[in-house]
């Protein structure tokens, strides 16, 4: 017994040594190192970083790029922000009041006279300017449509539609031969406005906004909300029958399986879907959804996706800006592997459902996210998909008008 | 001489209490007393500086629809979960105190939810309530069974209570049981000889005779379900709608994703006096019935 404490007691020691030793070897070794923490919301994203960053460090030794990446992350930011813990570059996007209040509040490095914003398409990079500065740089867009299961298409002898009422027509006769027409995850509330505001950036272009937050405008009474909120009901009624009790996981369950014939959905998915289903590239489409009968006035919904933001009072300013220009500079690479549209100039899209909302991007046809504009920002948006679930459970327009209406007053100052 | 030797040696009990009470200050009426700081200002949780406003946020409670909404929902889970889970944990307690066979097999069953994580406890009902209930409507053809009883506003805070009860309970069990179990049982048989039926033994000395236990059980239920934020998070996330949004959910809400540093801390506030009164309340109740053997 007393034997066996004695050994015990040596082993703690040693152990304790050990561990020690293993703190301290990091910091002797390895005295020129400069590690750079990059806060990255982008689970998907995950393993395309770990592998660009991989060729960063080649390129740089000296320079170690730390990823994180956790859990509902764009809150993690805020309660790091919140106390003073930034990290030295992290994803942000531009136009939000979240991001305006961080930069008003210089949090965020100027980097408007970095040479590599130069190489980043104009009109997008433009959207991150506050009082003609710029504290962000887009890497990477994403994009809203509709993605849908070619098989079930050819087997129905159905067209990809153009027009709102092509794509009532399709789903009524995917209906009548028992084929759920749309699968919709709305337990998840982020899943309700990726579907509802493909109507609402229709609807409105950015000027509403502003005279919209001014309390100019109203939700109660304007016909385009009418029109936007009857258009939700209408499509809902083609989801699938459960579709309230089916999160984002089970929505992308369910598609990728073929349960379903078409999913609103953006770009960001595909990387899940393609683990789920080995032949998703030969069996998907994707098309721009279609909410008039004007195939011109439909648009694709596209904001920046992956934009990056350094600390104002970062240590290591130099090496996190090499970082974020060699980013900048393997756009096309990140394009290949994140399965997006870039925000770099010159880059091409290769990723083959991607494609079908090419059109769109290269009109010109695309919105930013409406939500980007509110007062209110994040939590504008959180409230508005609270209300959305809300309205698709009591389906009653005039209540959802008026419940938005007092969210958006609550918001303006 | 007796009287300084006993105050140097209440001297030296009190330096003991130092630790404990550095340990209390740090990390209990610290945060306490600059969440009630907060409260008082309008920080937004990024400012670098905030505005002293005075009570100004209590008087924007007092009128938001949406901490009442919050409040009357945890309000009336926390009062129907924990008559639910009490009721329910006495009759499974009183069953196993009893020499039943498999007594030992049983009791470690209903103790399993107890020490199961909370989020994985969210995981599986998510998947029972997504799947296998649907399931057993489908071929049981029972029409309100077929859907996700989570993504339905009527009824979301039934299927929350089940999980609760389900939960809650097996602790509540264990306190029973000890209880039931320090009742004499020559009580019980100079009953039976008098003639007592079980309902009236059970009603004339059981109850009475285990009332600190149920005081233990019921401000320890209530607190538990007042501050209810894990299962809600885990099944709902406050929806559908925000029919399931609890007061704490809408703290951290109000803080981290509405930038409402000040104003949820004050809604922190009124939620940590309006505990303190519901217990104190249960506590004078529940102190009069204590029998003591």
């Amino acid at each position: 017994m007393k034997k066996s404490f004695s050994l015990l007691s040596v082993m703690g020691a040693a152990l304790i040594l050990a561990a020690c030793n293993n703190t301290e070897s990091p910091t002797e070794g390895a005295e020129s190192d400069t590690t750079i923490e990059f806060f990255q919301v982008k689970a998907e994203a995950v393993n395309t970083f770990d592998t660009l960053i991989e060729q960063f460090e080649e390129e740089n030794p000296g320079i170690k790029v730390e990823q994180n990446t956790v859990p509902d992350g764009m809150t993690v930011l805020t309660t790091r922000f919140s106390t003073g813990d930034v990290p030295d570059l992290f994803i942000t996007y531009p136009v939000e009041q979240d991001y305006v209040l961080r930069a008003n509040n210089d949090y965020l490095l100027d980097i408007t006279d970095e040479d590599f914003t130069e190489k980043i398409n104009p009109e997008i990079q433009d959207r991150y300017l506050v009082d003609d500065r710029m504290y962000g740089a887009a890497l990477s867009l994403n994009a809203n449509g509709v993605l849908y299961n070619k098989t079930i298409f050819n087997d129905h002898n159905l067209e990809v539609p153009e027009t709102w009422d092509g794509l009532i027509e399709v789903m009524e006769e995917l209906d009548a031969n028992d084929v759920t027409p749309v699968i919709m995850g709305n337990q998840n509330v982020d899943q309700t406005s990726i579907f509802n505001l493909n109507f609402i950036a229709q609807q409105f272009d950015e000027d509403y906004w502003e005279r919209f937050n001014n309390g100019e405008e109203n939700v109660v009474g304007s016909s385009e909300w009418e029109e936007a909120s009857e258009k939700m009901l209408e499509a809902l009624q083609y989801a699938q029958r459960d579709h309230m009790g089916t999160d984002y996981d089970q929505g992308n369950d369910l598609f990728a399986n073929g349960q379903g014939a078409m999913y609103f959905m953006g770009a960001w998915v595909l990387p899940t879907l393609r683990d789920m289903n080995d032949n998703f590239d030969e069996e998907f489409g994707y098309f721009p959804f279609p909410q008039t009968n004007n195939p011109e006035e439909n648009v694709t919904i596209s904001g920046v996706d992956v934009g990056l933001s350094i600390a104002a009072d970062t240590d290591h300013p130099e090496e996190t800006l090499k970082f974020v220009e060699f980013l900048i500079d393997e756009a096309q690479q990140f394009a290949d592997m994140d399965g997006s549209f870039s925000a770099v100039e010159g880059v091409e899209v290769n990723d083959e459902v991607l494609q079908g909302l090419l059109p769109h991007v290269e009109n010109g046809q695309i919105a930013n996210w409406p939500n980007h504009y509110w007062a209110g920002g994040t939590a504008a948006e959180a409230d508005f998909r609270g209300h959305t679930q809300n309205f698709f459970n009591h389906q009653n327009i005039d209540q959802y008008l008026e419940d938005l209406e007092n969210m958006f007053e609550s918001y303006r100052n | 001489m007796k009287n300084s030797a006993y105050t140097s040696l209440k001297k030296g009990y009190l330096l003991l209490l130092i630790p404990g009470l550095v340990l209390l200050m740090l990390f209990y009426v610290y945060p306490v007393l600059s969440a009630i700081y907060m409260s008082l200002t309008n920080w937004d949780g990024v400012s670098r500086t905030r505005d002293f406003i005075g009570i100004s946020n209590y008087i924007t409670i007092l009128q938001d629809n949406r901490f009442l909404n919050a409040l009357m929902f945890t309000v009336k889970y926390a009062f129907v979960s924990t008559i639910l889970s009490n009721v329910i944990a006495l009759a499974v307690a009183m069953a196993l105190v009893k020499k039943i066979k498999f007594r030992n097999t049983f009791r470690a069953i209903f103790f399993v939810p107890a020490v199961l994580s909370l989020l994985i406890i969210g995981y599986i009902w998510k998947q029972i309530y997504y799947r296998v209930i649907p399931y057993l409507g489908d071929r049981l053809n029972i029409e309100a069974l077929q859907m996700n009883m989570l993504g339905n506003q009527d009824t979301v805070f039934w299927a929350l209570v089940v999980v609760t009860v389900w939960q809650g309970a097996a602790i509540l069990i264990v306190i029973y049981m000890a209880g039931l179990q320090t009742i004499p049982e020559d009580i019980y048989e100079s009953a039976a000889i008098d003639g007592a039926s079980g309902l009236k033994k059970f009603f004339k000395i059981t109850l009475p005779l285990i009332v600190p236990s149920i005081t233990i059980c019921l401000i320890l239920a209530m607190k538990q379900h007042l501050m209810v934020y894990d299962y809600i998070v885990a099944l709902t996330g406050g929806g559908p709608g925000f029919a399931t949004e609890s007061v704490t959910l809408l703290i951290y809400n109000l803080g981290f994703l509405n930038n409402r540093f000040g104003y949820g801390s004050a809604v922190a506030i009124v939620l940590f006096i309006f505990i303190i009164v519901v217990s104190v309340i249960q506590i004078s109740i529940l102190r009069k019935r204590e029998v003591q053997l």
